[in-house]
């Protein structure tokens, strides 16, 4: 096997293992720029998304602590696992399906290790070390004031960066007003928090100073199972070999270049040198590339230069590039958006159509029947009823069937936000309508004079 | 495993056309790889050879017991204190006894405390004695053969306090509607053929 192969090795080790560090030199394009827009757009959520509440309800809360799971305003308890599942099971189908018709563009413009990497981490390196070549030059400078300097700069606005979007992160889990107050108290009263948030800036720092493209090539899922959800319709960030080669340096006039059966590339690496993940694009669609663009912006600047067309880099699919298509919107691709809209729309359904209250009927614990003062018989129940809504609940219960009479213990049932309450019930059945022994009964849930649940339980009486 | 000299990288076996290169793993791969074996070697010492640290069952058999010792002093501690009970006067307790009493006494001695399936608790009869510490006896170890359970379950002492208190202050109180008669005065039930004539 060839070393040079790029089938053959990773782009970021060298022979003997050890890490190749990627130096990517600075991009400017309309694709830089757009994503930049996007980048701030999405950072700008992320850390206003704390604050932002629907129906009083946060719009993202992961409490694993307090099992409450609050996702755009909708409270998921454990019991509501079964729509935890099926989207997951939408979830997958819908990546599936997103990446088979468009590709990668997760990755590239929307995933937080890029998002976070190249526009907030690589950012702040290029202010302070400044382009490629000049980290190249302080890397294997020797240890000089300037060098120290700039390094501890860096790595401390690094380190105190990863502390805050750990906090960011922290308050998606336990709540803003929980962490405001951790933070107001004096550090002794929550050491252990304290260090494990210490530590987990820690990674969160190793990952963006020293990690950077290996989690995308090592240890995302999603880079590794772009072999079997791409197909050759899929749009990826393409060379188009047919027009680019063969490469040559730009050496003659542009008809001479025709002439001697040299393509539109100028064999300039720019590609090569602007990559974050190190690898070389005219290769074909690899695994390391995240559809970041940059290899795009670069040629499209080199040609503009030139007088050459733009988008000899471009977004395209391996079709389109072997039969010089435009990319055009297929039948294939409204097939899969309709699919991907359908999916959506279930999940949705399920999402707002379920119960905002749930009861539960128990027998009161250690009580068989009871015989009234009128002979007629009665037993006692205890009910529960959680509230999933963050509004008061009144909660009304009717017994459907057979005939009787039902009361609740202390007037109406009236649940708070939130929460779950419990109370007693005492049902009285028409001596006529009692059966030997047990009794099925049908108890109707209604909330706002409308039916919400039913419940069917026993109804213990003598045997005769 | 020996390679083909000109081609070192490539390994030797070959599954269905699919070949392995061998390729040197990342640093940081490796070493991570060193460090669970080193680490899983001492979890397994530790849990499993030597016995030293708990298994999930016995962290949570342990961690019963403690908190079941805790609810049997205090428990116990309660139990020993009833002789000496006196009944709250005071406004929370009483409210939070009387919250007690309409979720969880009302379904059998009704809401104003005349009586439905238990007894009346308004009168002046009563049927286990008449003191406060008898009523808190009644509560505490319950009538099984009746029908009143056990609350010492149920409730923590403080309720029982609680509700006990204000049930003391229902001693006397004017009913809307007639109360249950004492069980020596009540009609006695009309004597017909069994029903297993």
């Amino acid at each position: 096997m060839d070393w040079s192969d790029f089938r053959d090795h990773i782009a970021t080790a060298e022979r003997d293992g050890r890490r190749k560090w990627i130096y990517p030199r600075k991009v400017s394009g309309r694709f830089f720029r757009w994503r930049t827009w996007f980048s701030w757009l999405l950072l700008a959520v992320m850390f206003a998304g704390p604050f932002i509440t629907i129906h009083g309800n946060p719009l993202l809360m992961l409490n694993i602590g307090e099992r409450k799971f609050v996702v755009l305003g909708q409270i998921f308890w454990p019991q509501d696992m079964i729509i935890f599942a099926i989207a997951a099971l939408v979830g997958l189908t819908s990546i599936i399906i997103f990446t088979a018709a468009f590709g990668r563009v997760w990755c590239g413009w929307a995933c937080p290790q890029t998002v976070i990497m190249e526009m907030v981490f690589r950012k702040i390196e290029y202010a302070i070390e400044g382009d490629a070549h000049q980290q190249r030059g302080l890397n294997n400078a020797p240890w000089n004031t300037e060098k120290i300097l700039k390094k501890i700069f860096k790595h401390g606005i690094f380190y105190a960066l990863s502390f805050l979007i750990g906090n960011v992160l922290l308050s998606y889990i336990i709540g803003w007003q929980q962490l405001y107050q951790i933070i107001v108290d004096p550090p002794a009263r929550h050491l252990v928090g304290l260090s494990f948030m210490v530590a987990f800036s820690l990674l969160f720092y190793g990952i963006f100073a020293r990690f950077r493209e290996q989690a995308c090539t090592f240890i995302c899922p999603y880079g590794r199972l772009q072999s079997v959800l791409l197909d050759e319709n899929s749009i990826v960030v393409a060379y188009d070999h047919k027009r680019g080669e063969k490469r040559g340096l730009l050496q003659q006039k542009f008809h001479e270049r025709v002439i001697a059966g040299l393509g539109d590339c100028v064999a300039c690496n720019h590609c090569v040198a602007v990559c974050p993940t190190g690898i070389d694009i005219r290769d074909g669609t690899q695994m390391e590339c995240v559809h970041c663009t940059a290899c795009m912006d670069a040629c499209d600047a080199v040609m503009t230069k030139i007088g050459s067309p733009r988008g000899l880099i471009r977004y395209a699919s391996l079709n389109g590039i072997e039969r010089g298509e435009r990319l055009r919107v297929t039948p294939r691709l409204i097939g899969y958006c309709v699919v991907l809209a359908a999916l959506v729309s279930l999940l949705a359904v399920m999402i707002f159509t379920r119960a905002d209250v749930e009861a539960t009927l128990l027998r009161a614990p250690g009580s068989l029947f009871q015989q009234m003062p009128d002979g007629h018989y009665s037993n006692l129940y205890t009910v529960r009823v959680v509230n999933k809504t963050s509004r008061e609940m009144p909660v009304e219960l009717r017994l459907e069937s057979p005939a009787g009479s039902l009361q609740v213990m202390g007037g109406s049932l009236v649940v708070p936000p939130q929460k779950l309450l419990e109370n007693s019930l005492l049902v009285e059945l028409d001596p006529a309508a009692m059966k030997s022994g047990t009794t099925p009964i049908v108890v109707g849930v209604y909330s706002g004079g409308k039916k919400i649940q039913t419940l069917k339980t026993a109804f213990i009486g003598p045997r005769n | 495993m020996s390679n083909d000299p000109k081609e070192p990288l490539l390994l030797d076996h070959n599954y269905d056309g699919i070949q392995e290169l061998d390729n040197n793993l990342p640093r940081w791969w490796v070493w991570l790889f060193y460090i669970t074996i080193i680490f899983a070697a001492g979890y397994l010492i530790y849990y499993h050879v030597a016995r030293a640290g708990d298994l999930q069952a016995a962290e949570y058999t342990k961690e019963m017991m403690a908190g079941e010792q805790i609810k049997n002093a205090a428990m116990g501690k309660f139990e020993a204190s009833i002789a000496t009970l006196q009944p709250s006067s005071d406004a929370a307790v009483l409210e939070s006894g009387r919250q007690t009493y309409a979720k969880l006494c009302a379904p059998c001695h009704r809401a104003d405390g005349g009586g439905l399936v238990g007894p009346n608790l308004t009168d002046d009869y009563w049927i286990h004695g008449s003191n406060y510490v008898d009523t808190v006896n009644v509560i505490w170890n319950g009538v099984p053969a009746k029908g009143m359970i056990t609350w010492k379950t149920v409730l923590k002492p403080e309720q029982i306090q609680a509700v006990a208190s204000y049930i003391y202050t229902l001693r006397g109180a004017k009913l809307l509607t007639p109360g249950k008669l004492p069980e020596n005065q009540l009609p006695a039930k009309p004597a017909g053929p069994s029903s297993f004539e």
